[in-house]
């Protein structure tokens, strides 16, 4: 912007951003900024299918299978040993959800770096 | 997410599962504590048990007696002679008492006849006579031959008797050897049979411990791989948290870059002296 007056006189020149896109862009702005704030929201649903019911029977007649033939203590494996038999959700699907494995994560790093994670929680209200 | 009053360990997640049809998990929520060392499952049973070790116990039996089978050596056969042969044990030991029974009994005949010629010389008025001496003489003649006729005649038989007898076992024993030998070769095919029957089931052991155990590993990769799918997840959330804050930087610079800027330009002039000298002079 220039200015005016003298022998030669003056020229001003302005740029202005219209009023229609100057509101939104600012509201977009203020936007951006709240959803800054909102930090990760983990999924809690079934990550993975479980075994279905035919898929566990044919594994009990092989383990059991197995048993006969002196390969496994009898008693000792079954088809959901070591991971348990799922979750039923909504439907009747039955799944795993890596929500308890991320949580275990987010717990182990959080005590081995406390700082950290406080700094962390600073960045989101 | 909480600001600075977020505790250092995430809140667990228990409202959140209100919609399930059955909130029955298997995976209990996280609630606090470090991960513990996994123990083991699934005990192996004793190797000396299993169908490889029963499999194992019978290729090697099979295999022995096979080993042992192809050094049979069957019975020999000994064939009798009967050059060789003892006739004794094959003698009537009645022989002799037959002769002497048939010797008596021709000596008594001919005692007989004698009396007769005697008598038949005595009524003839000639008893003692050269007529008499020469019918005796003839009558004891025959008598000889007879008795030696006789004699041999039954040595022979008895002797023929026992040869035949002896014949007869040599053939008998004969027969039972080849026999014997038959038999034992029988016995051997059955050992073999029964050797290779235990060998096809110890490799039909083995076979359906191989599929049972391949299904077993299966199954295992299976759960290994449902696992590992789930370890996959949860380290893809643990990113997504670590990477939130970055994430977040492109909010507003998105809602930066999104924003069309159009500009409108306003020139304005305020003239001088000069452009109201030009002006008054043209």
């Amino acid at each position: 912007m220039g200015g005016g007056g003298g022998k030669g006189g003056s020229q001003t020149q302005q740029t202005q951003i219209p009023q229609w896109i100057a509101d939104p862009a600012s509201r977009n702005l203020a936007r951006a900024e709240q959803a800054q704030r909102i930090g990760y929201m983990p999924y809690y649903g079934p990550d993975v299918a479980a075994f279905t019911p035919m898929q566990e029977a044919a594994m009990k007649a092989n383990i059991s299978a197995a048993e006969a033939f002196g390969l496994v203590q009898p008693g000792t494996v079954s088809p959901t040993a070591g991971m348990g038999p799922g979750t039923e959700y909504a439907g009747g699907v039955r799944g795993y959800g890596s929500g308890s494995l991320y949580e275990q994560a987010l717990a182990e790093a959080a005590a081995k770096d406390p700082a950290a994670f406080q700094q962390y929680g600073k960045l989101f209200v | 997410m909480g600001g600075s009053s977020r505790p250092a360990a995430p809140p667990t997640q228990t409202a959140d599962t209100n919609w399930m049809v059955n909130p029955n998990p298997s995976m209990p929520m996280y609630s606090g504590g470090s991960p513990t060392p996994a123990a083991p499952y699934g005990t192996p049973a004793a190797p000396s048990s299993n169908i490889f070790s029963a499999a194992q116990q019978g290729i090697t039996g099979a295999g022995a007696g096979a080993a042992a089978e192809m050094g049979y050596q069957p019975g020999m056969v000994n064939a009798g002679q009967l050059a060789t042969t003892s006739m004794t044990p094959y003698m009537n030991p009645y022989t002799e008492e037959v002769i002497r029974a048939n010797e008596a009994d021709i000596l008594r005949g001919a005692q007989m006849g004698l009396n007769t010629l005697g008598a038949q010389a005595q009524a003839a008025r000639a008893f003692g006579g050269s007529r008499q001496g020469v019918a005796e003489a003839e009558l004891g003649r025959n008598v000889l031959q007879q008795l030696a006729q006789s004699s041999a005649g039954l040595r022979q038989a008895g002797f023929q008797q026992a040869q035949t007898a002896a014949q007869q076992d040599i053939a008998n024993a004969l027969a039972a050897q080849q026999f014997n030998v038959g038999s034992g070769l029988q016995g051997q095919q059955a050992r073999l049979a029964a050797g290779s029957q235990l060998a096809n089931i110890a490799n039909l052991g083995f076979g359906m411990g191989q599929s049972v155990q391949q299904g077993l590993a299966q199954q295992g990769a299976m759960q290994q791989g449902l696992q590992q799918a789930l370890i996959d997840a949860a380290k893809a959330q643990y990113a997504g948290y670590t990477g939130a804050p970055q994430a977040s930087i492109g909010y507003v610079t998105q809602a930066l870059g999104a924003t069309p800027v159009p500009q409108s330009q306003t020139t304005s002039k305020q003239p001088g002296l000069f452009d109201w000298l030009t002006l008054a002079l043209g």
